[in-house]
């Protein structure tokens, strides 16, 4: 250290962003329990579970009470008619059994389990797409307007503002009520009401997005490097997405660690006013609904509203604890206060 | 710095001071509770007799008004109300009706023949745009009174001979019309006050009424206080002296009320609960005049075949829909009017035939379901009609082969799409507003308006017409077992179960009692002290 | 600053304009009018009806004559609650949204701004563990179990509070929490990130490195800068807590605004419906207006442009 000068000083080694990562309790938990969910949702009819819209009523308003059991010959039919390929997979490993019973039945008698498993697959569908059109438009945006100032920032705020001053809720729901109306043109069209419930969530959810980086971005601008990347002869597109974005990529994780759980609660509150998946459809929020009449003093079945209600929270949280690990190892100071 | 620090300070303390002031804007008044207290469901959407259909409505209506007649608390039929008696005409197209002079309006006046005449010819005048007005279109001249630029109330069948005093003449003998007169928008009303406010009479410093009760206080969505009104001719019966109706809309929170104490009846707790309530004591059942079933739409193939719309009905287990699915105490529809009407004996539907079924459809062309279209099942959004329909729709896939898709819309839209027609199969429900078989039997009628599902039969219509003129009971019955026999001939629809009542009443509460139209009349009711056997 | 602020003013009226017109072409093209019952209405009797409350005139006319009504103050009569007018029915429950959202959002504040703050402060510890992890729950639960949970432990279990209703100041207390929570979660993470983002920057060492104590630094320097993405966050949630929700005021049975979003679309109340959309619009342009406001105060880097 005594023989260079400070300007010849390697810089301090940092540890790699994976170490970074994983140096964080919880981190591997987080993304543990993402992956399985993603994995039953993804392989659920590969899975050895009842039909999860099959009534039974002889096994209704049943307790947990998980039986390996052979399927009924009627009801197998009818799985491997609805996904003959999966169906052919179960059967080839699990045979003709099922598990039943996992986290009991509700008052109609379908399994909560399979509920579960196939409500993860909408869940998380809702969750990603419009996250995704959300984070898109809303970085882009938000980094656009606060770059480049001026007129051109005040046009795609005020934008941002008349959007911003509909009650979003009121706008789904008509838009939803709307497309429902013409539900059987669109669906000649190969658009489903599900593909139209997540693309209008999403499209209506990235406002906030673009006035938080727009925020960041205004203060980022006047700071010094961004001045001497300009006196270097930097473009404004070139400094954008060379030193800026670098910047906004905490403030990102963490608001999509926001978005998520959002939209997914969003889609559990339609869900609460039934405008949420069709029938036979189920989604978390649907459930978590569904059971929430259990949740007063008098109810016998806590776990049409436990179970529901646990996958919702374990699932969003794993992503909001995601979210923190992705942010210390993304700071690009790596700060610390001690 | 300093001058930041301060402006700073001013934007908080600026802030704080909002919030105060929107503190004491939004307070609100302290009451004692009141003897008694139950849940009205949704919020009501007017005080006005005429402008009035729902049920939480009426409950309210008829505990301020009164009309000629009164429901019985029993047996939901007439009984004297503003009339202490009434006598038919020989030939059933006249009844006179004895005013009583001995009840008030809440200003101190006394109730008159002539405010009952000025309330029907209200009702019937077409800028009071009145609902339920079609119900009074038996009586004489009515109906052409509704539909002139320039009603005459002159040819109309409604005169006060003096204040005591009221005939009422008729197009046709009509033995429902005391139980018609019991209904809530026939509910009587006080000219001055109407006349002298015109919309603004319903406003609660100008509202005047004759019932049982007075309103003391509303808010809106929040509740209505009633107490007592000593002017009312039988006060001696009235044992509440005050009651609260909460609007309230979600069920659990109801049943939240109920348990602690806040509300001593909820109306239909959320089926999600049965489980939990339905062995209760004070969880009271019981049959309703009302039936759950399925419209096909008669102009779309292949619901246009007689046959494919009985495979349809026979290939669902009804006793196990209302058993497993329904289970609130409803019982599989095998008729379409429902049991429990004295003097009449609905003609029976087939009931659960799988194979007759399946013969069916392959008759029809469609062996196995092969070829059937994919059909869509149109349903309110709500739980329960969710639920039921996803049963329905495994049951005919199950035993069928058919698929159908489920169709959820708000209630309005689900009312519009059933009224034009937009629909393959939908879900339906029917309540009577008075128990006569004419009150199902009339909604197939090829001119009514809730047909909804481009049924026409001449001789139905024509069966209809003659049991409507006809003067004896039994004949007017027979006639109309005979027009629901064709109903039952061509599956005009598929009847799934017969609704029932589930009624939470507080051990407290005295003379409630289960009735086919789930009427309990406010005044009726009464409290007793915890303790009392 | 003046004519700043006048032209803000006037564009909020532009957007106003632009919202109420959407909106009126939106609800109006939603099938299903305010008349449509379970019984059918005769013809003629819809006819009158319609007449009674000006729907049977053309669109563009009518739309006039509400634009028309607006600007004397007159929000027409409601087609759901028919013995109240639009004016009578806001200025009914946005009180009492307005209390019960003021209130949440000054636990919002208070929760939200000190566990981030000590989250921040005491990073790594176990009080940051347990105030994020319980900030991650807060955003995780959907609000209606959030409002059942608390029914349930609180007027059920230990009897502390009414289940439902509204009048007393027991009765604020659940609905307050149950809005309140869910934003001090989002609010105690965005301000813990907040100031570990600032606490980083130059500026920051310059004052430590002036011998400033942590806690000055906290609440000096680091806390002005970190409160913008929280102002940006509350500027637009404050109108959306103010103007009511739709899950609390079902759950406690509060007749707020807030289901009027909803239900004045399902009921086909179309008056009604523009009547809460306009309080709304106006409620965030206000807001929008004091979120820039607050921006100027706090970051002296930036000049209110």
């Amino acid at each position: 250290m005594s023989t260079g000068t400070p300007a010849a000083e390697p810089p301090p080694s940092r540890p790699s962003f994976w170490t970074r990562l994983r140096r964080r309790r919880g981190t591997l938990a987080a993304v543990g329990l993402l992956v399985s969910v993603t994995l039953l949702a993804l392989g659920a009819p590969l899975l050895p579970l009842p039909d999860p819209s099959a009534m039974d009523p002889a096994r209704s308003g049943q307790p947990p009470s998980p039986a390996w059991r052979l399927r009924e010959p009627a009801r197998a039919a009818l799985q491997a008619e609805d996904h003959p390929a999966a169906d052919a997979v179960r059967r080839a490993i699990f045979g003709e059994r099922e598990l039943a019973g996992l986290c009991g039945t509700d008052a109609l008698g379908r399994d909560v389990f399979a509920r579960v498993v196939w409500g993860a697959r909408v869940s998380l569908l809702v969750g990603l797409l419009a996250t995704l059109v959300s984070v898109l438009i809303g970085v882009s945006w938000g980094l656009v307007a606060g770059f480049t100032g001026g007129r051109v920032d005040a046009v795609l705020m005020r934008i941002v503002d008349v959007l911003y001053a509909i009650p979003l809720l009121f706008l789904v729901i008509l838009i939803v009520a709307l497309l429902r109306e013409h539900a059987t043109r669109l669906a000649a069209l190969g658009i489903t009401r599900e593909v139209v419930l997540y693309a209008v969530i999403g499209a209506v959810s990235w406002l906030t997005m673009a006035r938080i980086v727009r925020g960041q971005v205004l203060s980022l601008r006047e700071r010094d490097f961004v001045a001497a990347a300009r006196a270097l002869g930097g473009g404004d597109t070139h400094i954008m997405l060379r030193h800026i974005l670098p910047h906004l990529w905490g403030l990102v994780c963490i608001y999509l660690t926001l978005t998520v759980p959002r939209v997914m609660l969003f889609e559990a509150f339609l869900s609460f006013l039934g405008l949420g998946v069709e029938a036979p459809g189920v989604s978390w929020g649907l459930l978590a609904s569904e059971g929430l009449e259990q949740l007063t003093v008098i109810s016998t079945s806590w776990w049409l509203i436990v179970f529901p209600g646990l996958a919702l929270v374990a699932t969003l949280s794993s992503l909001n604890a995601l979210g923190d690990s992705l942010r210390d190892a993304l700071d690009p100071r790596g700060s610390r206060f001690a | 710095m300093r001058a930041e620090r301060a402006r700073l300070a001013g934007a908080v303390l600026l802030a704080l001071g909002a919030l105060a002031a929107v503190a004491v804007w939004g307070g609100a008044s302290l009451r004692a509770p009141a003897d008694f207290s139950f849940c009205n469901q949704a919020e009501i959407s007017s005080l006005d007799p005429a402008s009035i259909t729902g049920v939480p409505e009426a409950r309210i209506v008829q505990a301020l008004f009164e009309g000629l007649t009164r429901q019985d608390p029993v047996t939901a039929e007439a009984l004297p109300g503003m009339a202490s008696r009434w006598t038919v005409s020989e030939d059933g197209l006249s009844v006179r009706f004895d005013v009583r002079s001995d009840s008030l309006w809440t200003d101190g006046t006394p109730v008159t023949a002539h405010d009952v005449a000025y309330t029907l010819r209200r009702v019937l005048h077409p800028s009071t745009a009145a609902p339920n007005a079609p119900m009074l279109w038996c009586l004489k001249g009515a109906f052409a009174y509704g539909h002139a630029a320039a009603p005459d109330a002159g040819a109309l069948g409604v005169e006060a001979l003096s204040d005591t005093e009221l005939v009422l003449s008729l197009e046709r003998p009509t033995p429902a019309l005391p139980a018609i007169l019991a209904l809530p928008f026939a509910c009587t009303v006080q000219r001055a006050c109407v006349e002298r406010w015109g919309r603004q009479w319903i406003a609660p410093e100008h509202l005047v009424t004759n019932g049982p009760f007075r309103l003391v206080e509303r808010r809106v969505r929040d509740r209505l206080r009633l107490q007592r009104f000593d002017g009312y001719w039988g006060r001696d019966e009235v044992a509440l002296a005050s009651i609260d109706a909460w609007a309230a809309d979600s069920g659990t929170t109801q049943v939240n009320l109920y348990l602690t104490g806040s509300a001593d009846w909820v109306v239909r707790p959320p089926s999600g609960l049965y489980g939990a309530l339905l062995g209760r004591p004070d969880c009271l059942r019981g049959p309703q005049c009302g039936l759950t079933f399925l419209r096909y739409n008669h102009e779309r193939s292949p619901f246009s075949d007689p046959s494919v719309r009985l495979a349809l009905l026979l290939a669902l287990d009804r006793e196990s829909i209302a058993r497993d699915v329904v289970r609130g105490g409803e019982t599989a529809a095998d008729t379409f009017v429902p049991r429990g009407m004295s003097g009449y004996e609905p003609p029976l539907w087939p009931s659960f035939d799988p194979a007759r079924a399946r013969d069916l459809l392959a008759e029809a062309g469609f062996p196995g379901g092969a070829g059937f279209p994919v059909f869509e099942l149109l349903h309110p959004q709500l739980q329960t009609a969710r639920d039921l329909c996803e049963s329905l729709a495994a049951q005919w896939r199950e035993r069928l082969g058919v698929r159908c898709r489920l169709v959820a819309q708000p209630w309005k839209v689900f009312l519009d799409s059933q009224t034009r027609g937009a629909y393959d199969v939908s879900w339906s429900v029917w309540t009577a507003d008075y128990v006569a078989p004419e009150a199902f039997l009339d909604i197939f009628a090829s001119e009514s308006g809730n047909n909804r599902s481009h049924f026409a039969d001449a001789t139905y219509d024509a069966l209809l017409g003659l049991a409507a003129g006809a003067p004896d009971p039994a004949e007017r019955a027979r006639l109309q077992a005979r027009a629901e026999q064709r109903l039952v001939d061509a599956c005009v629809l598929a009847p799934i179960f017969q609704r029932a009542n589930v009624n939470l009443v507080a051990p407290t509460v005295r003379g409630f009692h289960d009735n086919l139209l789930d009427v309990h009349p406010l005044r009726d009711l009464s409290v007793v002290a915890e303790d009392a056997p | 600053m003046t004519r700043w602020l006048l032209s803000r003013l006037l564009w909020a009226a532009v957007i106003l304009f632009a919202v109420v017109t959407l909106s009126f072409v939106l609800v109006r093209s939603l099938p299903g009018g305010p008349f449509d019952e379970s019984r059918a209405l005769d013809p003629v009797i819809r006819a009158n009806l319609m007449a009674a409350y000006d729907l049977a005139a053309p669109l563009p006319e009518q739309y006039a004559r509400y634009v028309g009504g607006l600007l004397h103050g007159n929000f027409g009569p409601s087609l759901r609650y028919r013995d109240y007018s639009v004016g009578q029915i806001l200025a009914e429950s946005l009180p009492i949204s307005a209390l019960l959202g003021a209130l949440a959002l000054l636990i919002a504040l208070a929760v939200g701004l000190t566990a981030g703050a000590l989250a921040a402060a005491r990073r790594g510890s176990w009080i940051d563990t347990g105030v994020m992890g319980a900030a991650t729950l807060g955003i995780a639960l959907p609000n209606f179990v959030l409002a059942g949970v608390l029914v349930l432990l609180f007027s059920f279990h230990w009897r502390l509070f009414p289940v439902a209703g509204w009048g007393s100041p027991a009765q604020l207390v659940l609905p307050s929490l149950a809005l309140g929570l869910p934003f001090a979660a989002s609010i105690a993470r965005l301000f813990r990130a907040g100031l570990l983002e600032t606490f980083g920057e130059d500026w920051i060492r310059t004052a430590r490195a002036k011998g400033r104590s942590p806690s000055g630094i906290l609440w000096g320097h680091a806390a002005r800068v970190a409160l913008l993405p929280v102002v940006s966050y509350v500027g637009p949630a404050a109108a959306g807590i103010l103007s009511g929700s739709l899950v609390v005021e079902r759950v406690f049975a509060i007749s707020g605004m807030g289901s009027h979003f909803v239900d004045s679309a399902f009921n086909a109340d179309y008056n009604l419906a523009l009547g809460v959309v306009i309080v709304y619009t106006a409620l965030v342009s206000g807001f929008n207006l004091l979120a820039d406001l607050a921006y100027g105060l706090l970051d002296p880097r930036i000049e209110v442009a």
